[in-house]
C-alpha cells in the first residue's frame, strides 16, 4: 500500500509555534484511509528526513512567519516552496526547508514523492505559553480541512 | 583598538539570546552570554498539575532528546513516592537514553562540528564534497531514531515510559531486529571517530571542574553519584548543597558553579575523562588509536568524545538488547506525597530534575536544570581565556572560532530551537 505521511511540526510550550502539533492531534480523530500515518514530529529540524522512505506524499505542518495576518495559511508544494526566511528557525540552523533540501541532495530515493507543506502565519512565540492565540486557534480547522483535502478525504471531521 | 563582538541568536523563540564581548587593547573589557534558560520557567508551568502529566510536558523541552527529561522527571516523582523499579525498567530506560545518544551525537559530529572544522558554511555545502558521510550521518540519526521509538512506542515523543515502568513493552523480536543494523553501524561509529581524529584541534587547555555521574559498575547514564574531576562526589538529592547559581554582574544569565569553587563542564567530554574505563572494549580501542589521551581539558576534543561515546552506545545497546527477556510488567503503584530528585546523563551533560508532590499528587514544586544552564558559566570562562588569542585572526576567522568554542557544548538554548551567528565589529 502507499503510504502517505503527515508531519506536524513545532513546540506546543512555544504557543502558536505548536500550531502544527494541535492540527496533527485534531486530524487523528479525522476518518482516515489505513494508508496514511500521522506523526507528531514536534522540533525535527534535520530529524524530519527520519520518517521518509521513498513515501507517495508527505504533508507537513508548521508555523511560518511571513508577514501575513495572523492565523492566514499558506499551501506550498515541492518545487514552489517558500523562502526559507519565512520558516528561518530550527535546531542548530537547520530549519525545515534546509532539512528538505539536504534530504532531497542526499538521500534523494527515501523522500516523498510528493511533498506539501502547510504553513500558518503565527502571531506570538512565547515560550512556556501553552495555548494559541485566537486568530490562529480559528485557523486550525481550515487547515486541518486543507490537509484533508490534500488527502482526498471528504470533510466530516 | 577596541573591538566588539556580538553573538545573536536567529530566536524561534523571539527576543532571547546574545554574546557580547567588548575588547579593547587586547583584553576583554566584558563578556556577556545571554541565553535563554527555559526551564526557569517551569516551576510556574508544572505547579499545580497532577504528578503524570510532568514527563509528557517536560519532554516538549527538548526536541533533540524529549526522552532525557521524560525519563528524568520520571525517575524523580519515583523517587518522591519511594518507588524501586525493576532491573528490566532500568535497562529500557537505559536503552531509550543510548538511542537518543546515537541520535544527538550524530548530529552534533556531522551537522556543527563537521562543517565547522572541515571549513563549510553548513553541512549542506558540505555534502557536495562529502555525499557519503553524509549519508552515513543520516543514516545513524535514523537507527537511533527508529530505536528510540521501538522503545518509546512512538515516533519522536517517547509515549510508554511511565512511573514504575513501561506501560509497554517492545516485542522481543521487534528488538532482536535492531541488534544487525547496530551490528552495521558499529562500523560507521568506528568511521565517525577517524573522520573526528582528522579534525584540526585548536591548542587550548583550560583548567577546569569536570563533573558528571559516575557508577562503579556501568559507563553512567541514569545511575550513580555526582563525581568530578576535583572531589565532588554526592548523591542526586545532595545536589542544591553543592551546586548553586548566582547571578553576575556581567551578565544576566544565572552562572551555575560548584560551591566553595568556580564553573564546571558537564557532557561528553567530562562522561569520557571521568568514567573511560566503562566505555566499552572497542570505544576503548578506537579512542586509544586516536592518540589522544584522556583526561583531556581542551574543550575541542568535545567531538571526539562524542564520536567515543557512539561506539561505546553502539556496543552497549548490542549488550543490552542480547540481555533482555523483555515481559509485560505490574506498572501500579500507590501515590504518596514526597519529594524527589533525580541526576541523569543527557547526551548533552547532567540533567537534574526534583519534585515536590503533595498526598494527591499535585506538584508543588519543581526544579529542573539542563545541561545547558550548568554549561553556561564554563562557556563565558572558556571564552575569557580564549578570545585575546583570536582577536589577529581576520573578522571571519575570529567570529568562526568563537562560535566554536560554544558550539563544543552543543548548547540547547530553548533546546527548540535557537542557533548561533556571531557578528564581530570593531567599534
Amino acid at each position: 500500500m502507499k503510504e502517505i505521511l503527515v508531519l506536524g511540526c513545532g513546540n506546543v510550550l512555544a504557543s502558536d509555534d505548536g500550531v502544527g502539533i494541535v492540527v496533527v492531534r485534531k486530524l487523528a480523530h479525522a476518518p482516515l484511509s489505513q494508508n496514511t500515518r500521522i506523526i507528531d514530529a514536534g522540533v525535527a529540524g534535520v530529524g524530519i528526513l527520519d520518517h521518509f522512505n521513498g513515501q507517495e506524499k508527505a504533508i507537513i505542518i508548521d508555523a511560518v512567519a511571513a508577514d501575513k495576518e495572523p492565523g492566514t495559511i499558506l499551501l506550498f508544494k515541492w518545487g514552489n516552496l517558500p523562502d526559507s526566511s519565512i520558516m528561518p528557525w530550527s535546531l542548530h540552523g537547520m530549519g525545515l526547508l534546509q532539512a528538505l533540501e539536504l534530504g532531497y541532495q542526499v538521500e534523494p530515493g527515501r523522500m516523498p514523492k510528493e511533498l506539501v507543506i502547510v504553513g500558518i502565519q503565527i502571531k506570538r512565540v512565547d515560550a512556556w505559553r501553552d495555548g494559541l492565540c485566537k486568530e490562529v486557534e480559528a485557523a486550525v480547522p481550515e487547515a486541518v480541512r486543507m490537509v484533508l483535502n490534500e488527502l482526498e478525504v471528504k470533510d466530516n471531521a | 583598538m577596541s573591538k566588539q563582538i556580538k553573538v545573536d541568536y536567529l530566536a524561534r523563540v523571539e527576543g532571547e539570546g546574545a554574546l557580547d564581548i567588548k575588547v579593547k587593547d587586547g583584553e576583554i573589557q566584558s563578556l556577556q552570554l545571554r541565553i535563554f534558560e527555559p526551564p526557569r520557567f517551569f516551576q510556574g508551568f508544572l505547579v499545580g498539575r497532577k504528578f503524570d502529566e510532568v514527563p509528557g510536558i517536560v519532554s516538549r523541552i527538548c526536541g533533540i532528546c524529549p526522552a532525557a527529561h521524560q525519563v528524568t522527571s520520571i525517575m524523580a516523582l519515583e523517587d518522591a513516592m519511594g518507588i524501586k523499579v525493576t532491573r528490566q525498567t532500568q535497562d529500557l530506560r537505559r536503552l531509550l537514553a543510548l538511542s537518543q545518544y546515537i541520535q544527538s551525537h550524530t548530529l552534533h559530529i556531522y551537522m556543527l562540528a563537521a562543517p565547522d572544522f572541515l571549513g563549510y558554511e553548513s553541512v549542506m555545502a558540505m555534502a557536495a564534497d562529502y555525499k557519503p558521510v553524509v549519508e552515513r550521518a543520516l543514516k545513524l540519526k535514523r537507527l537511533g531514531n527508529d530505536l528510540t521509538a521501538c522503545i518509546g512506542g512512538r515516533e519522536v515523543h517517547p509515549v510508554t515510559a511511565a512511573i514504575n515502568g513501561f506501560t509497554k513493552v517492545p516485542a522481543k523480536k521487534e528488538l532482536e531486529g535492531f541488534k544487525q543494523k547496530l551490528l552495521a553501524a558499529k562500523e560507521d561509529a568506528l568511521e565517525t571517530v577517524k573522520l573526528v581524529n582528522t579534525f584540526p584541534i585548536p591548542d587550548f587547555t583550560r583548567d577546569c571542574e569536570h563533573v558528571a555521574l559516575s557508577q562503579g559498575s556501568v559507563y553512567a547514564l541514569n545511575e550513580g553519584n555526582l563525581v568530578s574531576t576535583k572531589g565532588l562526589h554526592i548523591s542526586a538529592w545532595q545536589y542544591r548543597s553543592h551546586i548553586q547559581e548566582k547571578q553576575e554582574v556581567h551578565s544576566s544569565a544565572l552562572h551555575s558553579y560548584v560551591v566553595g569553587r568556580n564553573s564546571f563542564m558537564v557532557g561528553p567530554l567530562p562522561r569520557v575523562n571521568l568514567n573511560f574505563d566503562l566505555l566499552s572494549e572497542d570505544a576503548k580501542k578506537a579512542a586509544a588509536e586516536t592518540g589522544v589521551s584522556f583526561p583531556n581539558f581542551n574543550p575541542f576534543y568535545s567531538a571526539l568524545a562524542r564520536a567515543i561515546e557512539l561506539v561505546d552506545a553502539v556496543d552497549q545497546s548490542i549488550e543490552i538488547i542480547d540481555r533482555l527477556e523483555l515481559r509485560e510488567e505490574d506498572t501500579s503503584f500507590e501515590i504518596k506525597g514526597g519529594q524527589g530528585f533525580a541526576l541523569t546523563e543527557a547526551p548533552r551533560g547532567t540533567l537534574y530534575h526534583s519534585y515536590i508532590i503533595n498526598e494527591q499528587g499535585i506538584v508543588e514544586e519543581a526544579d529542573i536544570v539542563p545541561p545547558t544552564a550548568h554549561n553556561v558559566n564554563n562557556m563565558e570562562k572558556d571564552l575569557w581565556q580564549f578570545v585575546p588569542g583570536v582577536l589577529d585572526l581576520s573578522h571571519e576567522e575570529a567570529t568562526l572560532r568563537c562560535e566554536m568554542v560554544v558550539r563544543n557544548y552543543d548548547p540547547c538554548i530553548s533546546c527548540s530551537a535557537h542557533f548561533l551567528k556571531l557578528n564581530i565589529s570593531e567599534v
